[in-house]
């Protein structure tokens, strides 16, 4: 079948090459649609599910809005776990999804479930869905300056609250449009409210209720329509307006008439423009602002959405106010543009030392053209490949792209071609159209099947990594898709379009020239061939020796999970203790602030704290999110600062302030911490249950128990308590006395309090709340609020504290359920022992030593389940991907014995790589993982292309064994040397580049430059040394 | 023999880098945590079990208010309402002794009279001699039922209000019944101003919870009676031997207590409070007099203290 590929390749060579301009469009057209971003996504497959309940604490948003949607989300086809936090005013329900299901999917079932739920949770919440969008959504923010002479038409300089007004009326509408944005998100300043402030004396006096005054509100603030009257021909509209306007109309509004006189709202209230009761607000440079996200849709190319944002926002500036714009603080563009940079440069230059070596090895520049014109060919169809399984572009989806690998086929092939045309032009000075072609046919058939073989065996190997699952999978599936893509897309091409070009282009009659290259390595490797097949066990001796001392190096390695990739700025958490107000944690956020701006290398730094108006990360106020922009490096004093030794000077700086307490990350990081979530310490016992006092105790028991036990190490229990609560505990007895319900006075602090609402009030698109409370001095002042004159229904008061008791107290911050249920976890590191064994001497301890009550659980989990279960999958697709590539050697050879010899390559190749890692300084981790995956293919490859010729010229052309060996090695050693060559100089602008992104891909170019170069030298020379030792004994 | 030996070989050194890795983002937990734990036991050693050490520098820049408790008064206050009434000593209907004929009237509905001031002149019925009617009490003509050439009946002629003496009747509930004795001062609130005055006595209501505490005031405001009104009585002014202000307390597991600076530590020591008013809190138990406290932000060193509890949990 093959050969019939290639015949048909070869004499319809120009329709083969017709080919070539099908791939390029197609490849082009993909590139328009291919999906570009720094990093994959690992978010999994989740819908977010906010309800606000503007006024509820923890416990009654959990009872009455958590549990009735978990309840309702039970039993969806593809549902993973649920997992809920229920705070103050709000409820998030988190649903996660099987990795595989479709996100529009998930969100219907579940908007088909929340609407049925409308009956059953309070009147005035509704549970909505958080915007379609994933950890790398958050593409782009801005905030909003007022400059300090700019004035509002009355005079006034704009404060925060208009600003924030500006935000969600003027500029979320402009970005919302821009295509790919889901949602444009705002926290910062306040949402303007019309307040009405009743005097509660003067409430008394004329005995009126905050009821009394919503409902007249409500009842004067309509417009209503009264069809239309014919006149003369013309159609007139009816209608009377009468919604109110401005603060003079809501003055105005009548309450009710006392003694014939009316009493209007003026007459026993102030009406102002007043502030929410907001759950979060941002900061920058050390002053509040009013910060706006776009965030992406999902599957949406980052980079182009944010640059449309950017552009939106430039031109929406002329619709601003005189004085106001909106300045980007975060723009995902730059990082994206930098990871592409780093990597098309990585590309880019590894393609042309490729082509240049080719051109040195081939002495011929076009076939070397003709070799290198795989590389953009086989990338336009990767391009393709992965618009197609929906792969994105990114650092590691485009990391362990090697061009010298992709070409390894067609060099083995262009090589062998020439080599076979010279020594036939030397045979007879002209060929013939059909004796050419021939030639190309068979010097492609003889060599193709190593090739087929070598890509086969590389392709393999990256299998293993295919069942890598959860957040490794998500990083490394696209890596090894796309490899897997660009060699299969070289095979392709090595099949068509390498004949089908050689059999066109190399028409002249080719002298193989003495190549200076070539000709140098052949003198030097000359005598070392024949020094090692000479002196076979010191070779051998030296060899193993060589492994066992990398062998002993690799566990001298330190290790990592994977480079993280440097986004160039970074973001931190500033934590606060729980309960701390928001704007106790704003004013500590201000100098917070004010210390990193003062550092010369920071550009801008701005944070959240708490929540945003979409809750798409539910902060508590005491916890900050902040994002450090960083200069471009040539404007630090010292540009050759390394970004660690920066972030432990501003955490040297920021540690003097008091009650802080840090996290340094990276904003995208951070994001997909928030997100993926879940348990991060080794093992996380979780305890379920109904109360939180009896949930406490049992997780401080097993906390007592898991420190007992050899090899815990920061034993914790997650902290849940630490909210204080003012406490107006209504006393039945008195209020009976009174003839007060509790629920009358319930609605009477919650009105006087909290505020109750009373209407839109709309200018023009604008609505802003009208909201009827006490005025802030009477209702935060707690020892006056004992005082408070409740009214009774005889037109008589009394005072709070005669019908409640008043108290302040710990109450959960918030409750984090699980699948439906309340828990806790109680985490522990292990060190100094397995895991494995650490959780089964847990469990038992726990079981003997403890009698969980009845109804309560507990559930263990942790990393370390994730790690079982990638070692037991590990641990078994290795040994059959092995099995897999040594069958195909089997099959390749018909012999156990060659196989075996060339899987020799393998421990070797891996020996340099080991090295090259110890001499660059660099820890193991995934992605030098996969560097020593590719090595393992390469290796076998190399020992593959040598052997198959050896093995031909003993058996096939009668030569005796030591002279086969001799013979073959030397013929064999320009495409060794060259598919060595290429392979690894196309890592070499990896290994050295310093841009953004690379410090992903250095390991991965290390470990295959080091490996190749000892994979080389094995090929070369203990190779066959060992095919001789083991064939003299038993000649086949 | 060798097969396996090099088959071994390579599953060993291709897995390591898989499995390591895992291994070694638990080891950067195990690396910060300790840290974290170096840092906590940095603080015990020096600090022993409640305190901080803090620079002076440090301090100053987070606006922490360094005070000196003292001995001090104590204004203690209750706030009640209640409602405005004329007192009943300043209104006057006045009447004709006999009946008779009104001869002349000279004052006016809202017009302002002195004691003594003619009011008007009646010629009685029965002796057809006249008489003068003048003003009991100085004040303003509220009611006026007299006209010329009318016959005067049981009505009242006038009714002279003073005004500037009014009553306010504030209601007392159980709570602070104890509490409220007559001379204590009281501040009445009326449109933002307030008036000072005294309660002059305590009644008890029939059927009802409260007491009235009856509280005379010079009304220069110009209240009308009927009016609901707002009033802070100062039920105690104690003399305390330690007083701090109330923006020093805060509460470290359950219990209330101040941050005391000695030199460079502050130690937060727990407290038993007793009477307080707007400003400042007597302290029963605790410290002495002459100690140096954290008053303003003091909420930060409490922050710092428990900050190895600020987490980020999701």
């Amino acid at each position: 079948m093959i050969n019939a590929i290639i015949h048909f390749s070869i004499q319809r060579r120009f329709l083969s090459l017709f080919l070539m301009v099908i791939i390029i469009a197609s490849g082009i057209w993909s590139y328009k649609h291919l999906p570009i971003d720094a990093v994959p996504d690992i978010t999994n497959t989740q819908v977010q599910i906010n309800t606000a309940a503007p006024g509820y604490s923890p416990l009654e948003v959990e009872q009455r809005i958590t549990y009735p949607i978990e309840n309702a989300l039970y039993g969806l086809p593809e549902l993973e776990y649920t997992r809920s936090v229920s705070r103050y005013g709000l409820s998030q329900v988190t649903v996660v999804f099987k990795d595989s299901t479709d996100i529009y999917f998930a969100r219907n079932l579940i908007n088909t479930k929340l609407n049925a739920l409308s009956s059953v949770i309070p009147e005035g919440t509704s549970p909505e869905m958080g915007p379609i969008s994933t950890g790398l959504g958050e593409i782009f923010m801005y905030t909003l300056e007022a400059d300090k002479n700019a004035v509002k038409d009355n005079g006034e300089p704009y404060s925060i609250t208009d600003l924030r007004e500006i935000q969600d009326w003027i500029i979320k509408p402009q970005l919302a449009q821009v295509p790919g944005v889901v949602e444009v998100n705002s926290i910062g300043g306040f949402n303007k409210q019309y307040h009405i402030e009743p005097n509660p004396a003067k409430m008394l006096y004329y005995n009126i209720s905050f009821e009394d005054i919503v409902k007249a509100l409500k009842a004067n603030n309509e417009n209503k329509g009264a069809g239309y009257i014919e006149l003369n021909g013309q159609q007139l509209l009816v209608r009377s307006p009468g919604q109110l306007t401005s603060i003079d109309d809501i003055s105005n509004v009548i309450i009710k008439e006392v003694d014939s006189t009316p009493v209007a709202i003026n007459d026993i209230a102030t009406v102002v423009i007043g502030r929410e009761l907001r759950s979060g607000t941002a900061t920058r440079n050390g002053h509040e602002a009013v910060l706006g996200t776009a965030m992406m849709l999902i599957g949406e190319n980052s980079r182009e959405v944010a640059q449309n944002v950017n552009l939106a926002l430039t031109k929406l500036q002329s619709s601003l106010p005189q004085g106001v714009s909106a300045v980007p603080v975060y723009d995902r563009t730059q990082l994206v543009d930098k990871a592409i940079q780093t990597v098309s440069k990585n590309l880019i230059e590894g393609a042309l030392l490729v082509i240049v070596i080719l051109f040195l090895m081939l002495g011929n520049i076009r076939a070397a053209l003709i070799t290198a014109a795989v590389i953009p060919l086989s990338m336009l169809m990767t391009i393709t490949g992965m618009v197609q399984t929906r792969v994105s572009a990114n650092l590691m989806s485009l990391g362990a792209l090697d061009f010298g690998l992709i070409v390894d086929g067609a060099v083995i092939i262009v090589e062998n071609a020439i080599r076979r045309l010279s020594h036939a032009y030397q045979l007879q000075s002209s060929l013939t159209l059909k004796e050419r072609l021939n030639i190309v046919y068979d010097a492609t058939t003889e060599v193709i099947k190593p090739s087929i073989f070598g890509i086969i065996i590389i392709t393999a190997v990256y299998i293993p990594i295919f069942t890598l699952s959860g957040v490794e999978g998500k990083m490394f599936h696209p890596m090894a898709a796309t490899v897997i893509m660009a060699l299969i897309a070289a095979l392709l091409l090595s099949l068509t379009l390498i004949p089908a070009a050689i059999a066109i282009f190399l028409n002249k009659p080719i002298i193989e020239k003495d190549n200076i290259v070539v000709k140098s390595s052949v003198s030097l490797y000359k005598p070392a061939l024949s020094f090692c097949l000479k002196y076979q066990k010191s070779v051998l001796g030296a060899a193993v020796a060589l492994v066992v001392l990398s062998g002993f190096i690799a566990t001298r390695l330190g290790s990592e999970f994977m480079p993280q990739l440097d986004e160039g700025d970074i973001a931190l958490h500033a934590m606060r203790i729980p309960g701390t107000s928001l704007e106790q944690s704003l004013q500590m956020q201000e100098i917070l602030e004010q210390k990193i701006i003062a550092f010369p290398e920071v550009k801008d730094v701005f944070a959240r704290i708490g929540t945003a108006e979409v809750a798409t990360d539910p902060m508590p106020p005491n916890v900050a999110d902040n994002f450090v922009i960083l200069n471009p490096r040539d404007q630090w004093p010292n540009p050759n600062k390394s970004k660690e030794t920066l972030v432990q000077e501003i955490e040297k700086e920021l540690g003097s302030l008091l009650g802080n307490n840090y996290e340094f990350t990276q904003p995208i990081q951070m994001r997909f911490n928030e997100l993926i979530s879940g348990v991060r310490a080794d093992v996380g016992i979780k305890i379920f249950g109904d109360d939180m006092d009896t949930l406490l105790s049992t997780a401080n028991q097993i906390l007592t128990i898991i420190q007992s036990i050899e090899g815990s190490a920061d034993a914790k229990v997650e902290q849940v308590s630490g909210l204080p609560t003012v406490s107006i505990e209504p006393n039945r007895i008195a209020l009976g006395r009174y003839g007060l319900n509790v629920s009358d006075l319930q609605e009477w602090i919650s009105a006087a309090v909290g505020g109750e609402n009373a209407g839109l009030l709309y200018q023009g698109d604008r609505r802003f709340d009208i909201v009827v409370r006490l005025d802030q001095k009477t209702r935060t002042d707690i020892e006056r609020l004992k005082y408070l004159p409740v009214p009774l229904n005889n037109g008589e008061f009394v005072p709070l504290e005669e019908i409640a008791t008043i108290s302040i107290a710990p109450a959960p911050a918030q409750i984090s359920r699980e699948n439906g249920k309340r828990r806790i976890v109680v985490t522990t590191n292990v060190r100094g022992r397995d895991l494995g064994s650490f959780v089964t001497d847990a469990e038992t301890a726990i079981n003997q030593k403890l009698a969980i009550p009845a109804g309560y659980w507990i559930d263990f989990g942790g990393t370390f389940e994730q790690l079982e279960s990638a070692s037991q999958r590990l641990a078994l697709v290795v040994p059959i991907t092995l099995l897999f590539i040594f069958g195909l050697l089997v099959m390749a050879f018909s012999s156990i014995k060659n196989a075996l010899i060339i899987f020799t390559g393998v421990p070797l190749a891996l020996t340099g790589g080991v090295l090259a890692l110890h001499l660059r300084g660099m820890p193991l981790s995934i992605t030098a993982g996969v560097g020593f995956i590719a090595l393992s293919g390469v290796a076998v490859l190399n020992g593959l292309v040598m052997l198959s010729f050896i093995q031909a010229l003993w058996q096939h052309k009668g030569f005796t064994l030591s002279q086969a060996v001799y013979e073959g090695a030397m013929t064999r050693l320009r495409p060794v040397l060259m598919t060595a060559l290429v392979a690894s100089l196309g890592f070499v602008p990896m290994a050295i580049n310093t841009g953004t992104g690379a410090e992903v891909q250095r390991p991965l170019a290390t470990v295959v430059i080091g490996g190749i170069i000892s994979s080389t030298l094995l090929t070369l020379l203990v190779l066959p040394v060992l095919f001789q030792r083991f064939h003299q004994r038993k000649p086949v | 023999m060798n097969k396996l030996t090099l088959l071994v070989a390579f599953l060993s050194i291709i897995s390591p880098p898989l499995f390591a890795a895992d291994n070694h983002a638990h080891e950067e937990d195990h690396k910060e945590s300790t840290h974290h734990e170096l840092e906590e036991n940095d603080e015990h050693n020096h600090n022993g079990a409640e305190g901080l050490t803090i620079a002076q520098q440090v301090i100053d820049e987070s606006n922490i208010g360094i005070k000196k408790s003292a001995s001090g008064v104590i204004h203690q206050t209750i706030t009640t309402y209640g409602l405005i009434n004329a007192d009943t000593n300043s209104l006057s209907h006045v009447q004709a002794r006999y009946s008779g004929e009104i001869k002349k009237i000279q004052k006016n509905i809202g017009d302002f009279v002195t004691k003594g001031e003619f009011l008007a002149r009646i010629e009685s019925s029965d002796s057809l001699q006249a008489y003068t009617i003048t003003a009991p009490l100085s004040g303003q003509i509220i009611q006026k039922h007299a006209n010329l050439g009318e016959i005067t009946s049981d009505k009242p002629l006038f009714v002279i209000a003073n005004f500037e003496t009014l009553w306010a009747e504030l209601k007392i509930f159980p709570k602070n019944q104890d509490d409220v004795k007559p001379n204590q001062k009281v501040t009445l609130k009326y449109n933002g101003e307030s008036i000072e005055s005294e309660i002059a006595h305590i009644i008890p209501q029939l059927g009802s919870p409260y007491l009235t505490a009856r509280v005379p005031f010079k009304n220069y405001l110009k209240i009308t009676p009927g009016i609901f009104i707002e009033a802070d009585i100062a039920t105690a002014l104690e003399t305390v031997p330690v007083r701090v202000e109330k923006v020093a307390l805060q509460t470290l597991n359950d219990q209330q207590g101040i941050f005391i600076q000695k030199n460079n530590e502050y130690v937060f020591t727990p407290v038993v409070t007793g009477a307080f008013d707007q400003k400042f809190i007597e302290i029963k138990q605790g410290i002495k007099p002459g100690a140096y406290y954290a008053s303003d932000n003091s909420y930060l060193l409490l922050a710092e203290l428990q900050k190895s509890e600020a987490g980020h949990s999701h």
